[in-house]
């Protein structure tokens, strides 16, 4: 299809465009980069979550924050490499996922979000009850040196895996929208008790979701530690993780896979604008979010939508005129 | 027997909304359910459907036990219903709302799919509006739309809740020829409607209920004659002319 073609080329071609930065861009442009498809991957996984199965979920920093500890425990003391040590931090979150789910999927709405919140803080309380091992409320630090060969090349190793993480993430939710059960996802956004009469089991497909969105956010949370070095409790089950997220959605558009690209501009230039305000730019975020959620709760991908019509990521299944007019004599 | 209602009963806490509705349901009969607002007609559907637990009784589809059988699983066993309201995947497409029925309620591949989507478009009148969001759909495209939807997941019972409803006298001419139509390929029918003319139009049996009761059971004839539908909707015992 000629939709799908020129989003892979577009696709190929921001890859490698951002891929190339590793040959030649300096630290600190690489490092904000870094910061900024972290972003986008747990703001996309977040979307996915909230936007399309429904799950508004608060407790998205669990995940981060068992990732982190995941990746310290795989690398540090089993002494995996540093990549097997990304992929089992979302194996770990995967896993505990599943409980945390069978548990929360008991709730509904509000209820849910302040359920997965406490299932978080359940989380940190029993990294931090660990003062022996994990360093309890201290924390501890990776031993980075025996994971890469130089400073340089830890920072060039992170940004490699921050692109190949936004970018699948990107890819998978576009992947998904296009198959079963994303049509089956985007149902249940729609209505989901209309989505139960057609067939749906809204349970399961919610619970691949959770999983999926737990799997990829303590992938992220992994990068994170080895971005930050010291791994503390408080900042890695922090809930400010989740309130990014919800920021970056809203403000992009829930519901759509542009939303959270565009969602994770905006929230960068504000934030290098605000940055001189200390405390008072969380304020500041804060109220531009409400504002929007307000004034245009559709996000700006929404407002975008309203006046041109363009979609960069194709997820509708349309059919030619010509198709449909031969459908319609047969 | 296709459905077998036994004794179904239903109360929000205190408050009794469906009090022991008992009637049987032969596969390819069209059964109408008639009463006052308020009586109980839609929660009645939702108990068939699967959309709220019954407080005592029991149905049986097909002879199967529906007690605990999820929504979806109703669906997939061959029970479809369309909603008072409807309530369209708004941010699809007019045919990605179908191939929801069809690739969810019927099982099949998006390939597969395909085909049963034409044909249910086709024969609601939905095909030009292939590509449309739903969100944009008349209230008639509306309600075409779930019976669309309702159709391709292969229903052998089919729950119309009030479809008619809100719709001008030339529109529902429209909608019944097309119920007409889904009756002839042989699908049961239970609807629920207002507009009796429409539904005595269609049906062959009608059961009117009142507060959750059962009033009166019988062919449309019988049951408009009836004293105790009398009572309800005219207010008066019964009219006796000579």
């Amino acid at each position: 299809m000629n939709r799908d073609r020129r989003l892979i080329l577009i696709l190929s071609i921001a890859f490698i465009f951002f891929a190339s930065f590793a040959f030649w861009a300096g630290r600190g442009t690489m490092n904000t980069l870094t910061e900024f498809f972290y972003l986008l991957a747990i703001a996309q996984l977040w979307n996915l979550l909230a936007g399309y199965a429904g799950l508004v979920s608060v407790g998205q920093q669990a995940w981060i924050g068992l990732g982190a500890y995941a990746l310290l425990v795989s690398t540090d003391d089993i002494g995996l490499p540093v990549y097997a040590g990304i992929v089992v931090a979302g194996l770990v979150a995967g896993v505990l996922a599943i409980p945390t789910a069978l548990l929360g999927f008991r709730l509904r709405g509000g209820y849910f979000a302040i359920g997965t919140w406490v299932m978080a803080e359940v989380f940190r309380l029993s990294v931090t009850a660990s003062s022996d091992w994990l360093g309890g409320g201290l924390g501890r630090s990776i031993i980075v040196n025996n994971l890469f060969s130089s400073p340089s090349a830890r920072i060039t190793s992170i940004y490699i895996v921050a692109i190949v993480l936004a970018f699948g993430t990107v890819a998978l939710t576009q992947y998904l929208m296009r198959s079963k059960v994303g049509l089956g996802l985007t149902a249940i956004r729609d209505n989901e008790d209309a989505a139960a009469s057609l067939g749906i089991n809204t349970y399961r497909v919610k619970m691949i979701i959770f999983i999926l969105c737990a799997v990829g956010t303590g992938m992220v949370g992994a990068l994170i530690a080895l971005n930050q070095i010291n791994i503390i409790p408080k900042s890695m089950f922090s809930v400010n993780w989740t309130a990014f997220m919800v920021f970056i959605v809203v403000i992009g558009g829930i519901g759509t896979i542009e939303g959270p690209i565009i969602g994770t501009i905006i929230f960068f230039l504000i934030r290098e604008y605000l940055s001189d305000f200390g405390e008072w730019s969380f304020i500041i975020l804060g109220v531009i979010a409400v504002g929007m959620m307000l004034i245009a709760p559709q996000g700006v991908w929404g407002l975008i939508k309203e006046r041109v019509d363009v979609e960069i990521f194709p997820v509708r299944r349309l059919i030619s005129a010509e198709r449909l007019k031969s459908l319609g004599r047969g | 027997m296709l459905l077998q209602l036994d004794n179904v009963s239903k109360s929000f806490g205190a408050l009794q909304v469906i009090n022991q509705v008992s009637f049987d349901l032969e596969e390819g009969v069209a059964l109408g359910i008639m009463g006052p607002n308020g009586a109980g007609k839609t929660t009645l559907l939702n108990l068939i459907a699967g959309d709220l637990p019954l407080s005592g009784g029991s149905i049986r589809f097909d002879g199967a036990d529906l007690n605990g059988v999820s929504a979806e699983q109703r669906c997939l066993s061959g029970i479809g219903r369309t909603s008072q309201i409807p309530r369209p995947f708004t941010g699809m497409t007019t045919y990605e709302n179908v191939l929801v029925g069809a690739m969810y309620g019927s099982n099949l591949s998006e390939k597969e799919a395909e085909e049963t989507c034409v044909n249910v478009l086709e024969q609601t009148g939905l095909l030009p509006r292939w590509n449309v969001e739903a969100g944009q759909l008349r209230l008639l495209e509306r309600k075409r739309l779930e019976l669309a939807r309702a159709l391709a997941t292969k229903p052998r019972l089919l729950l119309l809740d009030e479809i008619a409803g809100g719709l001008t006298d030339h529109e529902v001419q429209e909608l019944l020829e097309l119920i007409r139509d889904i009756r002839a390929q042989g699908i049961t029918i239970i609807w629920i409607e207002h507009i009796v003319h429409a539904l005595v139009s269609v049906v062959d049996r009608i059961v009117a209920i009142d507060f959750g009761n059962k009033l009166a059971e019988g062919t449309p004839e019988e049951v408009i004659n009836s004293d105790a539908f009398k009572q309800v909707y005219f207010g008066v015992e019964s009219v006796k002319l000579d």
